[in-house]
């Protein structure tokens, strides 16, 4: 039976089926082949993420998994890093809620509750957190089933009950957020609380890892030695998920009691007000207030101006600049190791280089996504009496030197304490620069500059293939500091992925 | 330089998608003229525009903007037209000034000219106050008349516009013709679509009418009544009379 128009499940149909059909065609593309082959990628990933899970949790299986408090800190550890990830994009993703303007202006003028629309919306939140987050975690999960018993297999229900607290919290930090600061800041401080959320604990972590012993290590490790300190070491309520994805139905049931808690209250608290804060967000307005002195006309060419146009556009958007910023809080750790280390570590010297192209390589690809997929005036660039490739060198050449600016200190840096590692690692962060931007050239599409962090316009396949090319380069460069030759055999799976993006490059491209 | 009698001349234009969008096109527009091209909905008009400004590559036929092969020759053509579409192409964290400064430079235009033009032009369509202000809190007939500056900056002899009146209020309207006949009275030439046929009747020297990507009339006014047997009815209903004769063929 159909769900009644303008009722709860009646609007989250709807968002269900534009999310799938963005989601399924983002991943896979519309052509038969190109599907195909698509599917055939991916497959080819997840075989290859349990191949490494496997690899991972070995030893953790080895002699079985017992019911011990360091192993269930451990098992907590790793999922706590999964949340913190799913919080950051449910923060994310409840801000946009308020901020869509596509539909609001027919949906909140009609006669359907406006209530049931936020319901739906978090809802589906909900459900696209838990799914990513069952994704993410799946190689570890049916590793875990299939080395150490079926009871397992719970975890995927625990990853969606979490995801339903998560969401909650999400939704209390944005209305804390409205109410706060208002609507004309909550956007920007909902997006930057969002990243720092996302980086802050990898980054803590691995800046203690570096201060404390010299070189980055595992994610889990820390936390887990934070929570037995926190806990005493005995039981405790933080054991419970650990507890339930382990197969202890118990646990789950008292788990998914408050998780279902948390998001009746979230709901109750914030849907009377949505409407009103969803209004408030829509009427602001940006640049309105933003007077500039009197310009004059510099003269500068038609190469310069276009350099000059895109740094300006970066420039002048606090929010770009904070999501390009916090790509950069990578870069903190390295800063800390250069001056702790002072270049008497052995091992610093390829994590350095290693961790810089990777920062260059995900720079590149944002910077790379804003200029190209994100050109405001595309047919007024395209109309232009130039030479395309003209313009793309142009373009280039500002997030070149965008990154530069980035990574300079870095190299910097380096060239004082490291400088045998110098030439390596400058390499290497070109290599990985070229890479992302060399994907964002032949996957090139037409996106909202807004809709930055989730590259629209561009397929999942191109964000993927980016985000794997940057940690291909990024593995092949620290090997290379140690061999030249060992590296440059490392440096292949980098490059067979800038092949692949060539063969599955979009072949209708605007002249 | 290459010179000719037509601002455009379009011959056996071809472009297909799924099933063809434009279908064997021919067309010569004459310089200084104010040409009309319309057409009901998906009838193939923005995609035979985009193809003259360079934004869409054909799959057949040849295109000659001022003399010039497009095709062959597309920057040499690029440099004489301007395009203008119903999305204003405007930056919204640049002022109107740095924007003209923009568009200006991709032309080649001399800064001193370019910077006196701009004023002129910010004068004109009465932008001159928000000369320093960001495009982002601008309306939609801001945005459209900033677009339009955007287009003279360079002094095209062809400009191309798709439903440049779209949205915008009547005064904003008003000055944007304004303007494209003052360009026309100077020499330049206008191929503009448009679906207010009230608008289109006066300012139309000549009018092409396309459905299913071909162009199924050409003429004036007065040639398109003669030919659709309704003398002196209206833009609208001669339109409307051709489309429908087309259906039913």
């Amino acid at each position: 039976m159909a769900a009644a128009a303008g009722s709860v499940p009646w609007f989250f149909a709807m968002e269900f089926r534009l999310q799938w059909r963005e989601l399924w065609q983002g991943l896979l593309g519309t052509g038969g082949a190109r599907r195909i082959m698509a599917i055939v990628f991916f497959v080819l990933i997840l075989l290859s993420l349990h191949a490494l899970a496997n690899f991972l949790v070995g030893p953790f299986v080895a002699g079985g998994v017992t019911d011990s408090v360091p192993a269930l800190a451990s098992i907590t550890a790793s999922a706590t890093f999964f949340v913190v990830m799913s919080l950051s994009q449910a923060i994310e993703s409840v801000t946009r809620a308020y901020y869509t303007r596509g539909d609001f202006d027919l949906v909140l003028s009609s006669p359907a509750p406006a209530r049931s629309v936020f319901w739906a919306r978090t809802f589906m939140v909900t459900l696209t957190s838990a799914i990513l987050s069952a994704l993410m975690v799946s190689p570890f999960v049916n590793v875990l089933a299939w080395r150490d018993g079926a009871r397992w297999l719970m975890a995927y229900p625990v990853t969606f009950v979490l995801s339903g607290m998560v969401t909650a919290l999400a939704v209390f930090i944005t209305i804390f957020l409205f109410r706060a600061i208002g609507p004309r800041h909550t956007r920007l401080a909902a997006q930057v609380a969002s990243a720092v959320v996302g980086a802050s604990l990898f980054v803590g972590i691995q800046t203690s890892l570096i201060l404390s012993h010299g070189a980055p290590g595992t994610i889990a490790g820390p936390i887990a030695d934070f929570l037995l300190f926190v806990t005493g070491g005995g039981d405790s309520l933080v054991w419970l998920p650990a507890r339930a994805a382990r197969g202890d139905w118990g646990a789950f049931a008292l788990l998914a009691g408050v998780s279902a808690g948390c998001v009746a209250l979230a709901l109750h608290v914030s849907g009377k007000s949505f409407a009103g804060l969803a209004l408030a967000a829509l009427s602001e307005t940006s640049g309105t207030a933003h007077e500039h002195k009197a310009h004059r006309f510099s003269g500068a060419g038609a190469m310069a101006l276009l350099r000059q146009k895109e740094w300006r556009l970066v420039w002048r958007d606090p929010w770009l600049v904070s999501q390009s910023l916090m790509q950069l809080l990578y870069l903190v750790p390295l800063f800390a190791l250069i001056l702790f280390t002072a270049g008497d570590s052995v091992v610093a010297g390829p994590v350095l280089a290693a961790m810089l192209a990777m920062a260059a390589g995900q720079l590149s690809g944002g910077l790379a996504w804003l200029t190209i997929s994100g050109e405001q005036a595309h047919d007024l660039v395209m109309t232009a009496p130039l030479e395309p490739r003209a313009i793309h060198l142009a373009k280039i050449e500002a997030i070149a030197a965008m990154v530069a600016v980035a990574i300079l200190p870095v190299l910097g840096g380096l060239a004082f304490f490291y400088p045998h590692v110098l030439p390596v690692a400058a390499a290497g962060a070109v290599l990985a620069s070229a890479s992302a931007i060399i994907v964002q050239m032949l996957f090139r599409g037409r996106g909202d500059r807004r809709h930055f962090a989730r590259r629209e316009g561009s397929p999942r396949l191109a964000t993927m293939t980016e985000a794997l090319a940057a940690t291909a380069w990024a593995g092949a460069t620290g090997v290379a500091v140690v061999s030249l030759v060992a590296g440059a055999i490392a440096a292949l799976p980098a490059m067979a992925i800038v092949l692949l993006v060539w063969l599955f490059r979009r072949k209708a491209t605007p002249i | 330089m290459i010179q000719s009698d037509n601002a455009l001349e379009i011959v056996a234009l071809k472009k297909s998608f799924d099933k063809p969008a434009v279908d064997g096109i021919s067309l010569s527009i004459p310089r200084g003229m104010f040409y009309v091209l319309l057409g009901p909905n998906g009838a193939g008009k923005t995609t035979l525009l985009r193809m003259v400004s360079g934004i869409l590559k054909p799959d057949s036929g040849t295109i000659r903007v001022c003399g010039i092969d497009a095709l062959a020759d597309p920057v040499a053509a690029k440099q004489r037209l301007a395009w203008v579409s119903d999305e204003p192409m405007v930056y919204d964290r640049l002022t109107p000034l740095e924007y003209l400064e923009f568009v200006a430079g991709l032309w080649s235009v001399p800064s001193d000219v370019a910077q006196m033009r701009a004023h002129d032009l910010l004068d004109w369509l009465s932008l001159a106050d928000t000369a320093n202000k960001r495009c982002g809190g601008f309306s939609k007939g801001m945005l459209q008349k900033m677009a339009l500056a955007g287009a003279l900056i360079h002094d095209p002899d062809l400009i191309i516009l798709d439903e440049p009146l779209t949205g915008l209020d009547a005064g904003a309207a008003r000055q944007v013709k304004d303007v494209l006949i003052d360009k026309v009275r100077r020499g330049a030439t206008i191929v503009m679509t448009t679906h207010i046929l009230d608008v289109a009747e006066p300012m139309a020297e000549r009018i092409g009418v396309i459905a299913n990507g071909r162009v199924i009339a050409e003429g004036t006014l007065g040639e398109l009544q003669q030919r659709s047997g309704r003398s002196g009815s209206t833009l609208e209903e001669v339109f409307l009379d051709l489309v429908a004769t087309r259906d039913a063929a």
